[in-house]
């Protein structure tokens, strides 16, 4: 399976592509007032509002670099209805991509319950890569508010 | 002993009880005595003078019925003359009778032959039963009651013998038979036949056969005129059934009783009204009393002494009627000498005395009740003196308990037990100013103890708080004085070291004008010296002005150089954004080739490549943006440094040209300085003076200052007595425990 890779701070992270709809520039983005700090904005995609998850933020307390690597990867997030939306998510040097077999994934030994999203482990040459588990990587209150709108036209 | 106020309360209340009772009673005891005598006394004087009365009284009646009887005789003998003229006349046949004749006096007896007396022609006869009826005398008693008699003559002597009578003898029989003597045995002429032989007609008190009568007599002649006899009306005295029924119903007392006996001659203490266990005719002669006195031929004694209504007493003792149980009896006599009556009013001076012991027991029975009114009064008087001393005591006891703790200084409990002592029994109040049900002496005066309390209190309380007041205040006063006395020391210090600063300033002033006249020199030499200056500095001027032309060409070429950085730096950055948009586009084909499955194998190759040029081309500009970041870098720090020397220079330009001014000015105001030395100097001398004139004054001020202080050591011994006049003031006071 292909695994994008990307770092938050200096550890580096893969996203199995198939939850990947599109990966785009890190652009300007709609601040909403009084979010948590985590969300960093909203942007039209192709006529849809999606919101903007700052990863940095969420694991490391300080927003993404400004630089031309930091780009947003819009993921399918699903809800508990069933119904999903479109997420994107920002982190730093999204360049690279991988291309691993299930046998390559370790488990860490270890889970941590403030960090569901924290799945498997990689090695490659260069060090450690954590898998995210995308379907866990959206804060609970942060889920419910994205889908609160489709339940109640549900 | 002390004794309390309750016992003194409780005594006097029991002596103000008996001593009336004891002096009552001992008057009563003392009156009792008296009044006994007294009565008795009275009493025997009121029995002298009853049966006193009485017997004068009988002594009165008898001469009433002696008159009366006397009338009546007379008036008797009228009806029996009229009787015997009516029965015929009265003759002496020549027939002879024997008679046998019997003294009526001596009881001797003969016969004698006597010619019959006839009447009206008739015999009269030896009639001597009383059945049988005798003319005229019957007739007459029948008309006048009383007795009649017809006597006749028996001889020349004149002894007149009883042919028809209803007198009777001792055996009931008529006393015809019986005669008068003409002389009695004594030899005295008979006072009835001695009248009735002068012709006339005796009245009076007769001894008849046995007893006395009141009669009268009156001859009877014949036709001759020679006396043949005498008619006879009388009325036994002993037998005047009224008098004596009158007699014998007077009693004296209750047991006493009058009785008469004769006096003389054969009726001598013969009853003639008689006691009780006696009869008529009883002689008394021997009679004696209980004590053996005789007493009746005293009282016979006595009475023939009398005078008319005269009165004499006689005591004995006698046995009581009822009980025979001895008795005094007081007897009154009189002698009533007509009839020879002796009238004995006796009474028993016992029933008198019943009165008296009476009286007696009444006021043994008015003591007894004395004594028990006494008692009863002295009870009653100590349950109610017991209950008001209670009364009185009591408040009385709690005010002393009050007083006691006021004297302790306990005022706190004093107020409360004022209070309590208000609250229990007649106090309930727990504000002054509530009403005492109970507004006697005692109730004021609780009222007045608390009153006193709280101003006590109040008082105390207060003196408490201005003592402390006053410790606190004088301890203050002392500290402040203590404060004062280190400040003035401080200040004479002070003043010794003004002085020496003064002289010190005086020499320093001295030294200074020494100094002034050296600097009054020096500025001469330098404003030559700063002449000399001012011309280096112009030619400096010159050298730095151009030395700023120069800097300003480099500063343009630099601009040039940067300006060209700028340029290769935006070419750089186009390339690394196409490089990046070439990463990002190769990386979504990846993932879409991902997407594809087998058929996108081949376009991931492509994608792979497309994005291992991209990031070779990101490697080569991240190098060129290295180089020319460096460049402008060094670039920019050559015209920063560049610019701070220009203005490096322009500032010591003007620096230059302004030193040269303040050259310049330096040299006029030295110029100018020396005249002002010399004003110092003149300054510094005055300085000098006033210097040593302060340090003159300072001294006077230190010597006052030594005076203040000595003052205020005294100030602070007072403060000190008076700090401890307050401490022990507020220790007298502590002894008064305040209440709050």
């Amino acid at each position: 399976m292909l695994m994008l890779v990307f770092q938050l701070g200096k550890d580096r992270y893969a996203l199995e592509t198939s939850h990947v709809v599109e990966i785009v520039p890190s652009l300007v983005l709609r601040k909403l007032p009084h979010a948590p700090e985590y969300i960093a904005g909203i942007f039209n995609y192709r006529g849809t509002i999606v919101p903007v998850i700052d990863l940095c933020q969420l694991t490391q307390d300080r927003p993404c670099e400004d630089c031309l690597s930091t780009r947003i990867l819009l993921v399918q997030v699903r809800g508990d209805h069933g119904s999903s939306r479109c997420v994107g998510l920002r982190a730093e040097r999204m360049t690279e991509t991988l291309k691993v077999s299930e046998s390559d994934l370790v488990s860490p030994g270890i889970a941590v319950a403030d960090a569901p999203y924290l799945g498997k482990l990689i090695n490659d040459a260069q060090g450690m890569i954590q898998c995210i588990r995308v379907e866990h990587i959206l804060p609970r209150k942060l889920t419910d508010s994205l889908f609160q709108e489709a339940m109640e036209q549900a | 002993m002390r004794l309390m106020l309750k016992h003194k309360i409780l005594g006097m209340a029991c002596i103000a009880a008996l001593l009336p009772a004891v002096v009552m009673l001992l008057l009563a005891r003392m009156q009792q005595s008296r009044i006994s005598s007294t009565v008795r006394d009275d009493l025997n004087g009121l029995v002298h003078a009853n049966i006193k009365q009485l017997a004068l009284d009988v002594y009165h009646s008898c001469e009433v019925t002696n008159e009366f009887i006397r009338h009546q005789v007379g008036d008797n003998l009228k009806v029996a003359e009229k009787v015997l003229k009516d029965a015929g006349p009265l003759r002496l046949s020549a027939d002879k009778t024997v008679w046998h004749v019997v003294d009526q006096y001596t009881g001797s007896s003969g016969s004698v032959n006597l010619s019959k007396m006839t009447l009206g022609g008739k015999w009269i006869g030896h009639n001597n039963r009383m059945s049988v009826s005798t003319p005229v005398v019957d007739e007459v008693q029948s008309l006048v009651g009383g007795v009649c008699t017809i006597f006749q003559k028996m001889n020349e002597g004149g002894d007149m013998l009883r042919v028809a009578t209803n007198v009777q003898t001792t055996e009931n029989m008529r006393a015809v038979g019986t005669y008068l003597p003409a002389v009695h045995s004594d030899g005295t002429p008979d006072p009835v036949i001695s009248v009735v032989s002068r012709g006339e007609t005796f009245l009076g008190r007769a001894y008849v056969v046995n007893e006395w009568h009141i009669c009268a007599y009156r001859p009877i002649l014949d036709g001759n005129g020679h006396l043949v006899g005498m008619l006879f009306v009388g009325i036994p005295v002993g037998r005047i059934a009224s008098l004596r029924e009158a007699i014998m119903s007077v009693k004296v007392g209750d047991s006493g009783h009058v009785f008469v006996m004769g006096g003389e001659d054969k009726s001598k203490a013969r009853l003639l009204i008689p006691l009780e266990g006696y009869r008529d005719g009883d002689n008394l002669w021997e009679t004696k009393d209980l004590e053996g006195k005789f007493f009746i031929q005293s009282i016979i004694h006595k009475a023939l002494t009398l005078k008319n209504d005269g009165v004499d007493f006689e005591r004995f003792l006698w046995k009581q009627k009822g009980n025979n149980a001895p008795a005094m009896v007081t007897a009154a006599i009189a002698y009533y000498e007509p009839w020879d009556w002796i009238i004995v009013a006796n009474a028993y001076e016992g029933e008198f005395h019943e009165a008296r012991d009476k009286l007696e027991s009444s006021l043994r029975g008015l003591f007894w009740w004395s004594v028990v009114t006494m008692i009863a009064a002295t009870g009653v008087a100590l349950v109610i003196a017991f209950f008001l001393t209670g009364k009185i005591t009591a408040p009385i006891g709690k005010i002393t308990a009050v007083a006691q703790q006021i004297a302790l200084g306990d005022l706190k409990t004093a107020t409360q037990s004022v209070v309590s002592a208000g609250a229990s029994g007649n106090v309930a109040a727990g504000n002054s100013g509530a009403a005492l049900p109970n507004q006697d002496e005692t109730g004021q005066l609780l009222q007045a103890i608390r009153t006193m309390t709280q101003n006590l209190n109040s008082l105390v309380g207060q003196v408490k708080q201005s003592s402390i007041q006053l410790v606190s205040t004088s301890t203050e006063i002392a500290a402040a004085a203590k404060q004062q006395s280190a400040t003035v020391n401080d200040f004479g210090a002070s003043t010794n070291e003004v002085v020496t600063a003064t002289r010190e300033i005086s020499a320093t002033a001295q030294e200074l004008l020494n100094t002034m006249n050296d600097a009054t020199q020096m500025a001469g030499t330098t404003a030559s010296l700063a002449g000399s200056g001012r011309s280096g500095l112009a030619d400096m001027e010159a050298n730095m002005r151009q030395l700023v032309d120069a800097t300003r060409s480099i500063s343009g070429k630099l601009a040039v150089i940067s300006d060209k950085a700028n340029n290769i730096y935006s070419v750089v950055t186009t390339i690394t954004k196409v490089a990046d948009e070439t990463n990002l586009l190769s990386l979504n084909a990846a993932i879409e080739a991902e997407k594809a499955g087998e058929s996108g194998l081949g376009f991931s190759v492509v994608a792979r490549e497309i994005r291992r040029l991209a990031d070779q081309t990101a490697v080569a500009t991240l190098d060129i943006e290295q180089i020319v970041k460096e460049m402008r870098t060094a670039v920019s720090a050559g015209v920063m440094e560049m610019d701070k020397y220009a203005e490096e220079v322009r500032r010591n330009v003007s620096e230059v040209g302004r030193i040269s001014e303040q050259l310049e000015t330096i040299i006029g105001q030295v110029q100018a300085l020396t005249p002002r030395f010399e004003s110092v100097n003149r300054g510094m001398h005055m300085q000098a003076e006033g210097a040593q004139q302060i340090s003159k004054a300072m001294a006077g001020l230190s010597d006052a200052a030594r005076q203040t202080a000595d003052s205020l050591r005294e100030f602070n011994k007072a403060t000190e007595l008076l700090n401890e006049a307050a401490r022990g003031l507020r220790n007298e006071v502590s002894r008064f425990n305040v209440s709050d």
